[in-house]
C-alpha cells in the first residue's frame, strides 16, 4: 500500500477529532496508533471550539487546516448537526470529509446527517475489537484509499 | 227478566182465554143440556098425563093415581088442568080451583098451544099441553122446579172453575219453568259477556243442560278460553308499556301526543295530563332540529322511520336531556299514516362514559409515548458508559494479558462479562418494551408464511443442529406479523436451543376450540420440571447458568407479552426428559 499519509506536499494529514468523551478520545487515539499511519490529531471537546478552530479564531489562530474532521454528534454547547450544517455552509470548509463517528443508530439521525451532506456515518461499535477495525478502516479509507482534495 | 215476563204472560194470558173460553162452553153446553134433560123429563110426563087425561075424560074418570104420583115428583111445583076460558079446573092444590090461570101468569095466561115457559131467574119452568076434550080446547100447565137445574148449574161451574184454575196453575208452574229454563242461561250468557267485555277472561258460563242452550254456553265458553289464550289484555300493555325504562311517546296525525309512558313523565318532570294533547314539538329543547319539521318530517313519512338520532330533550324545568331518539310510521292497511311511534333513552351518562373513555385513551396514549421516549432515552444513554467500561476492560485484558497475575487476568474477564450481559439485557428490555409501543394493527396474517420467515431467520441453526421441523396446516388469523416472526421465533429457536443428545424435532399445529384458535409447539428438548412452568415466562428468569444454554431470559417473557397482547394466554406442559409442548390461544375475532 503507498504511503499516502504524507499529502501532496509532504506533510503529514491532519485529522480532527470532535469528541466530548475523553474515554473515547483516548481510544480513537490508541486505535489510531495500531496502523502505524503518520497523521496529526487535533482533540476538541464541543461544538463551539470545532468552529473556532476550522475559523483559526482565538487559541486557535495557529490551527492548521484539517484534512479529515471526525464529529460526533452529541456535544455540549453547539451540537454535532449544527458543527455540520455551518461547515457544509462555508466557503472555505466545505470541502473537508466529514465522517459522523457517533454512538447513535437512529434512522432520524443518519438522515439529518446525510441530508446536512455528511461525508459518511459511522455508529460506534460497542466491543473493543470492533472499535479498534473501525477506527483503522476509516483512517485506511480516507487516507490511502481516496484522494483528498488540494489545499 | 223482561223476556221471562214477555213470554210467561203472553202464552199465560192465551191459555187463560183459551182456559176461559172453553170452560165458558163447556158449561153453557153442560148447563143446556141439563135443560133439555129436565124439559124433556117433564114434556114426557106432561105429555103422558095429558093423553091420560084425554083418555079418562071419555070414561069420565081422571088419572089420580098418575096425577098423584106426578106431584110426588122431586120437581113438581103443580099441575093444573086449565078450561078454555081460562080458568082452572083441576089442580093439586083444590083451593085454585075456579081461579082464574091468568091471575098467577098473567103473561102466558092465554097460552094454549103446547109451550115452555121459564120465568126469568129460571128457578121454575112451566110446561102447557093442550088438551083436546071433546070439542073444548083445554090445557094441562105443569110446573116444575129447575133447582135441580141450577144446582146442577152450579156444580158444573164449580168443577168448571176448580178444574180451569189448577189447569192454569199447572200450566202456569210448568210454563214458569220451562220460560226460566230458557231464559235464564240467556240471561247467564248477557252477564258473561258484559264480565268478558270488562276484561275477565276467566270467566265462564255455567248451563248444564243437554240442548242447544247447553251447546251454545259451550261454545261461548270455548271462544273465551280461545279469547283469554290469544288475546292481550289491556292491562298487560299498559303495564308493559309503563315498566319500559325507555321512553316512549306516540304522536298523532297532527303531530299531538296521544300517548307518554311513565318513563317520558319521569325524565320530563311533567305529568302525565301536560303533556297528552300538546305538539311533539314541546319535549324537544328549544331551537334542536327535530325530525318533525320541514324535510325531516317527510323523509320521515316516506322512509317510514328515524333511528339512533342523538338530540335534546327538554324538562319541564328547562333542562336539556341529551337522548337517543328513534321513531317509526304506523300505518293502516290503506298505507295512511295513524301515529309515529317514538322512543328515547337518556344517553347524558353514556356520552360521559365515551368522553370519559377518550380522555383515557388519549392519557393512554399520551403515557405510551412517553414510556417509548422513556425507554429509547434510557437505554440509550446507558449504553454509553457501559461501551466505557466494556471497552477499557477489553483494553486491559488486551494489553495486560500475562503481565498481570492470573487473578487479574480472571478479574477483569468476570468485568467483562458483567457488561456485555449488561448490554445485552438493556437491549432485551428495549424490545419487551417495545411489544407494546411499537405494537402494529392487526391484520389478516397467514401462520404458515409466518413460519417459513421464522425458520428463514433461524436457517443457520437450524442446520447446525440438524433440527427437523414439521407442522400441520395453519390457520390465518388477525395479528401483528411482525410479532407473530418474534414469536414463532423464540419458541422454535429455544426449542433448538434446549434440544437434548437428539437431534431436535419439532412440531407446530393448531386447533380451533370454540372460538379461539389453540396453537401448539412440541419439542423433544429436555423438558421442564412443572413446579417452575409459571416461572420461566418470568423477565430474566433462567433455569439454567449460561455457560450451558445461553441467553438473558427473556424470550419466554416477550412470547408472553405478545400472546396478551393478541388476547390470548400462553402456557407449557412438560416433563423433565420427556420433551415440552409450549401452547398459546389467539382469540377468532369476527
Amino acid at each position: 500500500m503507498t504511503d499516502n499519509s504524507l499529502s501532496a506536499t509532504g506533510r503529514p494529514i491532519e485529522i480532527l477529532l470532535v469528541e466530548d468523551s475523553p474515554g473515547d478520545v483516548r481510544l480513537i487515539i490508541e486505535s489510531l496508533k495500531e496502523n502505524k499511519l503518520r497523521n496529526k490529531l487535533d482533540v476538541v471537546e464541543d461544538g463551539v471550539q470545532a468552529l473556532a478552530f476550522l475559523h483559526q479564531e482565538g487559541r486557535y489562530a495557529e490551527a492548521p487546516h484539517p484534512d479529515l474532521i471526525l464529529l460526533d454528534l452529541n456535544l455540549p454547547k453547539k451540537d454535532g448537526r449544527e458543527v455540520l450544517a455551518e461547515i457544509k455552509a462555508d466557503e472555505n470548509l466545505r470541502r473537508i470529509p466529514v465522517v459522523i463517528l457517533t454512538s447513535s443508530k437512529a434512522e432520524e439521525d443518519i438522515f439529518k446527517a446525510y441530508n446536512l451532506q455528511a461525508n459518511c456515518y459511522i455508529t460506534k461499535p460497542m466491543g473493543l475489537d470492533q472499535f479498534v477495525k473501525v477506527v483503522k478502516s476509516i483512517q485506511e479509507f480516507w487516507l490511502t484509499i481516496v484522494k483528498l482534495p488540494p489545499e | 227478566m223482561k223476556l221471562f215476563w214477555k213470554i210467561f204472560v203472553a202464552v199465560f194470558i192465551s191459555f187463560l182465554v183459551v182456559i176461559s173460553f172453553i170452560s165458558y162452553v163447556l158449561t153453557v153446553k153442560q148447563v143446556s143440556d141439563w135443560k133439555d134433560h129436565i124439559l124433556a123429563e117433564n114434556g114426557v110426563i106432561a105429555s103422558f098425563i095429558s093423553k091420560e087425561i084425554e083418555k079418562g075424560y071419555q070414561e069420565s074418570r081422571w088419572p089420580f093415581e098418575s096425577l098423584r104420583r106426578l106431584s110426588e115428583q122431586e120437581d113438581f111445583l103443580f099441575w093444573w088442568v086449565v078450561r078454555d076460558d081460562g080458568a082452572i079446573h083441576l089442580a093439586n092444590d083444590a083451593s085454585l080451583m075456579r081461579t082464574y090461570a091468568s091471575e098467577y101468569f098473567p103473561e102466558i095466561a092465554n097460552a094454549r098451544d103446547e109451550n115452555v115457559f121459564l120465568n126469568r131467574n129460571q128457578n121454575y119452568g112451566i110446561l102447557v099441553k093442550s088438551l083436546e076434550v071433546g070439542e073444548k080446547k083445554w090445557s094441562f100447565w105443569l110446573g116444575f122446579s129447575l133447582r135441580r137445574l141450577l144446582e146442577v148449574r152450579k156444580q158444573i161451574v164449580f168443577l168448571v172453575v176448580v178444574s180451569s184454575m189448577s189447569a192454569l196453575a199447572m200450566f202456569g208452574l210448568t210454563l214458569y219453568f220451562l220460560t226460566r229454563h230458557f231464559t235464564k242461561p240467556i240471561k247467564d250468557l248477557t252477564v258473561g259477556a258484559a264480565t268478558i267485555g270488562e276484561g275477565d277472561l276467566t270467566h265462564r258460563v255455567k248451563i248444564k243442560s243437554k240442548d242447544e242452550l247447553g251447546e251454545l254456553a259451550n261454545s261461548f265458553n270455548k271462544m273465551t278460553e280461545d279469547l283469554d289464550r290469544i288475546t292481550i289484555s289491556k292491562d298487560y300493555l299498559s303495564s308493559i308499556i309503563d315498566s319500559m325504562i325507555d321512553s316512549l311517546v306516540v304522536v298523532d296525525q297532527d303531530l299531538k301526543i296521544s300517548t307518554v309512558n311513565k318513563a317520558t313523565c319521569k325524565l320530563l318532570e311533567y305529568k302525565e295530563e301536560d303533556l297528552i294533547g300538546r305538539l311533539v314539538e314541546i319535549v324537544f329543547a328549544t331551537g334542536e332540529d327535530t325530525p318533525f319539521t320541514g324535510t325531516k318530517l317527510k323523509n320521515l313519512i316516506e322512509g317510514g322511520e328515524v333511528s339512533s338520532y342523538e338530540t335534546y330533550w327538554q324538562a319541564k324545568d328547562g333542562k336539556k336531556i341529551l337522548v337517543l331518539f328513534n321513531c317509526s310510521v304506523m300505518k293502516n292497511e290503506y298505507g295512511d299514516m295513524i301515529s309515529i311511534v317514538c322512543t328515547a333513552r337518556d344517553i347524558t351518562e353514556r356520552k360521559r362514559t365515551e368522553k370519559k373513555l377518550k380522555q383515557i385513551m388519549a392519557e393512554l396514549e399520551r403515557s405510551n409515548a412517553e414510556l417509548e421516549e422513556f425507554a429509547y432515552v434510557t437505554s440509550h444513554d446507558l449504553q454509553e458508559p457501559l461501551r466505557m467500561v466494556s471497552s477499557y476492560l477489553q483494553l486491559l485484558e488486551r494489553r495486560y494479558q500475562g503481565r498481570l497475575d492470573s487473578e487479574a487476568d480472571e478479574f477483569i474477564a468476570y468485568a467483562v462479562d458483567g457488561a456485555t450481559r449488561m448490554r445485552d439485557m438493556i437491549n432485551d428490555l428495549l424490545d419487551y418494551s417495545r411489544v407494546d409501543t411499537r405494537g402494529k394493527h392487526f391484520e389478516p396474517t397467514d401462520c404458515e408464511a409466518v413460519l417459513d420467515r421464522t425458520l428463514d431467520n433461524l436457517k443457520m441453526v437450524v442446520e447446525e443442529s440438524g433440527a427437523v421441523v414439521s407442522h400441520d396446516p395453519l390457520p390465518t388469523v388477525m395479528a401483528d406479523n411482525v410479532q407473530f416472526v418474534q414469536l414463532f421465533q423464540n419458541l422454535i429457536g429455544n426449542a433448538i436451543k434446549f434440544c437434548g443428545k437428539e437431534p431436535p424435532r419439532i412440531h407446530i399445529l393448531a386447533e380451533q376450540k370454540g372460538k379461539e384458535w389453540v396453537f401448539s409447539v412440541r419439542d423433544n428438548g429436555i423438558g421442564i420440571d412443572p413446579e417452575y412452568a409459571e416461572r420461566i415466562f418470568q423477565i430474566f428468569q433462567r433455569l439454567h447458568n449460561r455457560k450451558e444454554y445461553p441467553g438473558t431470559g427473556i424470550g419466554l417473557a416477550i412470547c408472553r407479552r405478545i400472546v396478551e397482547r393478541h388476547g390470548g394466554h400462553i402456557w407449557v406442559k412438560s416433563q423433565p426428559g420427556t420433551g415440552s409442548t409450549f401452547y398459546f390461544t389467539i382469540p377468532i375475532k369476527d
